[in-house]
């Protein structure tokens, strides 16, 4: 077995036992990146040498604790100070960051060595990450397939195996919906585990940011390095801090689950739903008391989240503006004429037609009609999942509705494109921590289970998703992309 | 597209609620009532999303009368005079190809989003925000702040230290 093939905590064991070095990880991950990049295309910008001069001063050093000497990748929507950070859209295509997100600090400081920063679609906006403005990656399970989005390189990178874990945010499932087509564990945790400073901000009251890994094990790992309170970001809240990975180990006798009508429903493919109902009796088999319930707003929970994401869209995208960072059009005689010429030229698509739908709900007229509307059903989504948490622990459906889909098939249409978030969008609605772990194989593409917990409630999700990876084989199913 | 911008929804020529889409249905709302229930009377001529305005035929009205459609909610294409208006707002250019996209993929959006009328929410509490934080301190100390060059760095045009821009005044 390479050393490029380990998890995470099997890397750390390695390191801390000095059965290999840091240069020799790096060099092992380095090589896979360069024997599988051209196929995956995982990567916008890549920092091969920074990252074996890291390993090197971790070698010299010779201590190795926390994710010192780990390779890891983040999403290019996360600030990497003096790494070009483009959110894949051409208006930051040269935007190198004089400052860390916090999560990127946090990572840095505990001793990680970043390989490079992953592609996604343009500002997060999007499931497939086809919308990057730059190429699109492909789904190492099949090439003519997505990733799925928004983060899709940091999943694609992962499941591939050219970095043990990457970061990723989750506006409406980008970080579950990818995991989930690309066969890896995905955690978005609750709204205001995690800081947001340093990270592009899509929509400000659903955004989180979140890990992908192959195990579960590494994602309370990396969890436990990057949640907790900043004072950079006042939405990122003083809560108390468990150790993710105390929950490891756990039984899950006498956990409560729900499972949602309203989620397997019409619409969800049958495939799916019966993987996910296995799954289901899986979980009744290790003990759990198995029940169905309802979630009547669910069908309003994407409409209401299109008009939110939107809005919140709209006024975050002001900021580039040409004057401070990225692309300037350096014809336009006034201000207006500057502003409006840059931004076309800048934002893609799918980026214009989301700042015009917020515009839009927050015009003059309008805001009543859509915006506050959306926000009191947002109330009515939350109330669902409050009533249903007072009886349970967790609730389990499946992660999307489709397996990984083709490079081009839902091009063109926004709509086909946002019912893959139907099932995921509700729980940045409530702001609840949900977690896609495999639980199986649909013609020979990974599916996707989504657990979901109480707000800062992460730990119950660690316990379930780790009792069920340790009494099935699906996540040591490895892709293969044809190479040595 | 074009089959859903039909006033009633209904493709088939066959069907006798068919209605020319370029025919504005304007009628004196004491017809209202009668109306409604003349079309509930054609209930085997309804295609499945539209049986429930057979329990609410006033809703039925309504949204012919607003210039809903009913088979999805309101035919909310944008006029290119609104997506104009729009696009100024946003600071975006948009050539006549793309406003005429938008027009059409916006119209379809608001007709999809429209599905929360559905729901009643007179008297629910909007949320605009997840967690119950209001106003977050911290103590008022100075730190260190980049420099000046480490910022100006990414600008696109500066000069003397400042960014520069276009001709405000």
């Amino acid at each position: 077995m390479e050393l490029y093939e380990l998890t995470l905590h099997e890397m750390q064991a390695l390191l801390h036992k000095k059965e290999a070095s840091a240069q020799e990880l790096v060099q092992s991950v380095c090589g896979r990146i360069n024997a599988v990049e051209d196929k995956v295309k995982a990567f916008l910008t890549l920092d091969q040498e920074g990252a074996l001069a890291q390993a090197q001063q971790w070698d010299a050093r010779g201590e190795f604790s926390g994710l010192a000497g780990i390779p890891y990748g983040l999403k290019d929507i996360i600030c990497s100070r003096g790494i070009r950070t483009t959110c894949a859209s051409k208006i930051l295509e040269n935007f190198v960051p004089f400052y860390d997100a916090t999560v990127a600090a946090r990572l840095k400081g505990a001793g990680g060595v970043l390989m490079g920063k992953l592609n996604m679609d343009e500002f997060a906006m999007g499931s497939s990450t086809e919308q990057s403005a730059f190429f699109p990656t492909r789904n190492p399970w099949d090439l003519e397939r997505v990733p799925g989005g928004s983060s899709g390189g940091s999943a694609a990178a992962v499941a591939a195996g050219e970095v043990p874990f990457a970061l990723g945010t989750d506006t409406g499932g980008s970080i579950r919906q990818p995991a989930s087509f690309c066969g890896v564990v995905g955690i978005k945790p609750t709204y205001g585990r995690v800081s947001r400073y340093g990270v592009v901000a899509y929509a400000s009251s659903l955004d989180q940011v979140g890990v992908l890994g192959r195990e579960v094990r590494d994602c309370a790992l990396v969890l436990n390095i990057i949640a907790g309170q900043d004072p950079l970001d006042s939405t990122c809240v003083e809560v108390e801090k468990p150790d993710f990975t105390s929950y490891l180990n756990q039984d899950i006798k006498g956990l409560k689950i729900a499972y949602p009508r309203e989620y397997f429903q019409e619409g969800i493919d049958k495939g799916i739903k019966e993987i996910v109902k296995k799954a289901l009796l899986k979980y009744e088999e290790l003990g759990a008391i198995i029940e169905e319930v309802s979630l009547p707003h669910s069908e309003y929970a994407l409409p209401a989240y299109y008009l939110v994401a939107t809005a919140e869209a709209s006024a975050n995208l002001a900021r580039f503006d040409g004057v401070r960072y990225g692309l300037r059009d350096l014809e336009a005689e006034n201000v207006i004429q500057m502003f409006s010429a840059t931004r076309a030229a800048g934002f893609g698509d799918d980026v214009k037609m989301r700042i015009m739908l917020g515009t839009y709900a927050l015009s003059s007229g309008y805001y009543d009609a859509y915006y506050l509307k959306a926000l009191k059903v947002r109330r009515l989504i939350k109330n669902d999942f409050d009533q249903v948490f007072q009886d349970f622990d967790l609730i389990v459906s499946p992660t999307t509705p489709t397996p990984a889909f083709k490079i081009g098939e839902q091009v063109g249409d926004p709509l086909t494109l946002y019912m893959n978030d139907i099932l995921t969008v509700p729980i940045n609605m409530a702001g609840l921590p949900g977690m896609s772990i495999p639980c199986g194989f649909l013609n020979g593409l990974p599916v996707g289970m989504q657990l979901v917990g109480k707000a800062f409630d992460e730990g119950t999700l660690i316990r379930a998703a780790y009792a069920f990876e340790n009494n099935t084989d699906y996540h040591k199913v490895k892709p293969d992309l044809g190479v040595m | 597209m074009a089959a859903r911008k039909l006033i009633l929804g209904i493709r088939a020529p066959v069907n006798p609620l068919l209605l020319n889409p370029a025919v504005k249905l304007i009628s004196p709302p004491i017809n209202q009532r009668q109306r409604a229930d003349n079309i509930a009377e054609t209930v085997r001529f309804l295609p499945r999303n539209m049986v429930k305005y057979l329990v609410k035929p006033q809703a039925f009205w309504y949204n012919i009368s607003h210039g809903f459609n009913i088979q999805g909610g309101k035919d909310m294409a944008l006029s290119i005079e609104e997506v104009q208006h729009v696009a100024l707002l946003a600071r975006l250019n948009l050539n006549q190809a793309e406003q005429e996209r938008y027009a059409d993929q916006l119209g379809s959006i608001l007709q999809y989003v429209d599905k929360l009328n559905q729901l009643d929410s007179e008297g629910i509490e909007p949320l605009d925000h997840i967690l119950p934080v209001f106003n977050v301190f911290r103590p008022d100390q100075v730190s260190p702040s980049p420099g000046r060059e480490e910022i100006l760095a990414n600008a696109p045009l500066v000069e003397e230290g400042q960014y520069k821009v276009p001709k405000i005044i």
